[in-house]
């Protein structure tokens, strides 16, 4: 079964002179704000809905000029990654 | 190519960290305490809130730089919160945020919030107050727990800078952790956590003809015409000076304590990640943070933002002065 990932609400993301910002709604934490690269805000655009390692890779692969092995990796370490901040969650997964 | 996911740069200029601490507030002596029976209004950043007593028994007194933000009771109010004293139940409905030990948000129904300050004081296992209000932030009541005097009740801490906080949040506005100096018709913001040296800038600036909107935490209110304005508030820190004023800022500067003066422009990305840990209180809704991240976008597209490394003199003020001077030019 493919698995999904979707954004959790905890989160809110801002395009600002050129930076994504990544806000924490709940601000009892050591660092509340997080600066994406713009590869990064990509991805978090393309999680608009629930999507799977394979589709994120696929948009950026598509989007810039990246091996799809590469991509695929670069999204399962990025979606690690924001899963452990708790801005991504399994989507109908226990969060 | 993705790259790590890196919290946004911030000057460390203290150990403490998120949620400030909720001082208590002591009063001040030198500038007295006044009973007002049973109504009174204080007006912050333009807020009018008016206290009304629930019992003809208890009389509202309001105390130290308080005082100086008492409006006319005629005044439109933008608030009422009802002040009575009685023992103290929160519910037990979903949480929407947790201050630490000192108070926590819920939902007890769709229509309401509550506040519920606890563990008492005095060592008590139950809360010490409540405060519960409608969606619209302007029906509150507030009980306090019964102490050892219970015909009076002192209004201003802790509500009042919740409600403005939450008020503003909705309205282009927003309570930031900082110092706040006047001079010559323009405000000076010092942005830092506890310890930072905003009290301090506040007294070296005095000697040098400044007057005091804050010490420790500053209104600020977007105007229409794109205008940044800061107010002085009551909410003071150690040098417990405030002044019921405002003027539009001419420069913010995030302080940190340095041997030698040195101030470095920030961009507005890292403008606004500075000012959003130095908030006062948080906005338990998406929607609220989306509304003060939009504020923040307009405040440091309107004032210059530096960071200021400074001795504990008047040399970073007047440096702050002359960075300010030179942006507007």
């Amino acid at each position: 079964m493919t698995v999904l990932y979707e954004r959790t609400d905890g989160f809110v993301y801002r395009h600002v002179a050129g930076e994504h910002l990544l806000v924490a709604l709940r601000r009892d934490r050591t660092a509340p704000m997080f600066m994406l690269t713009p590869t990064a805000g990509f991805l978090w655009e393309q999680l608009a809905r629930p999507s799977s390692v394979e589709t994120l890779a696929e948009s950026l692969a598509a989007e810039y000029e990246v091996s799809r092995e590469v991509a695929t990796a670069d999204v399962a370490a990025w979606l690690e990654q924001l899963q452990s901040l708790g801005a991504v969650a399994i989507h109908g997964g226990s969060r | 190519m993705v790259g790590p996911i890196q919290a946004a740069p911030s000057t460390d200029n203290s150990a403490a960290g998120w949620p400030p601490d909720l001082a208590l507030y002591h009063g001040d002596e030198e500038r007295g305490t006044r009973c007002f029976g049973a109504v009174v209004s204080l007006q912050y950043g333009g807020q009018t809130l008016r206290y009304r007593s629930a019992s003809p028994d208890v009389a509202l007194e309001v105390a130290g730089p308080r005082l100086a933000f008492v409006v006319d009771d005629a005044t439109p109010c933008a608030a009422e919160i009802l002040c009575e004293i009685g023992p103290v139940e929160c519910s037990s409905s979903p949480l929407l945020f947790q201050a630490g030990t000192s108070w926590a948000a819920r939902a007890p129904d769709a229509l309401h919030e509550e506040i519920c300050y606890g563990p008492d004081r005095s060592g008590g296992r139950g809360p010490w107050a409540r405060l519960r209000h409608d969606n619209h932030l302007s029906c509150f009541e507030f009980r306090l727990a019964p102490r050892e005097r219970n015909d009076v009740f002192q209004v201003g801490f802790p509500t009042d800078e919740y409600i403005v906080a939450r008020r503003l949040a909705r309205s282009n506005g927003l309570v930031l952790h900082a110092s706040s100096l006047l001079q010559d018709g323009l405000a000076y913001l010092f942005l830092g956590h506890s310890g930072a040296g905003k009290s301090t800038t506040a007294m070296n600036a005095v000697t040098v003809g400044a007057e005091v909107l804050s010490d420790d935490r500053t209104i600020v209110v977007m105007e229409p015409d794109g205008t940044a304005r800061a107010w002085g508030t009551p909410w003071h820190g150690s040098f417990r000076r405030a002044t019921n004023a405002s003027a539009p800022i001419a420069g913010i500067f995030v302080i940190a304590q340095d041997s030698s003066e040195r101030l470095t422009p920030i961009g507005p990305a890292r403008a606004i990640g500075e000012a959003f840990v130095r908030l006062i209180h948080p906005t338990p809704h998406a929607w609220e943070v989306e509304l003060t991240l939009d504020t923040l976008e307009r405040l440091v597209a309107a004032a210059p933002i530096a960071e200021l490394r400074q001795r504990p003199t008047a040399a970073g003020y007047l440096e702050a002065r002359r960075f300010a001077e030179a942006a507007r030019r």
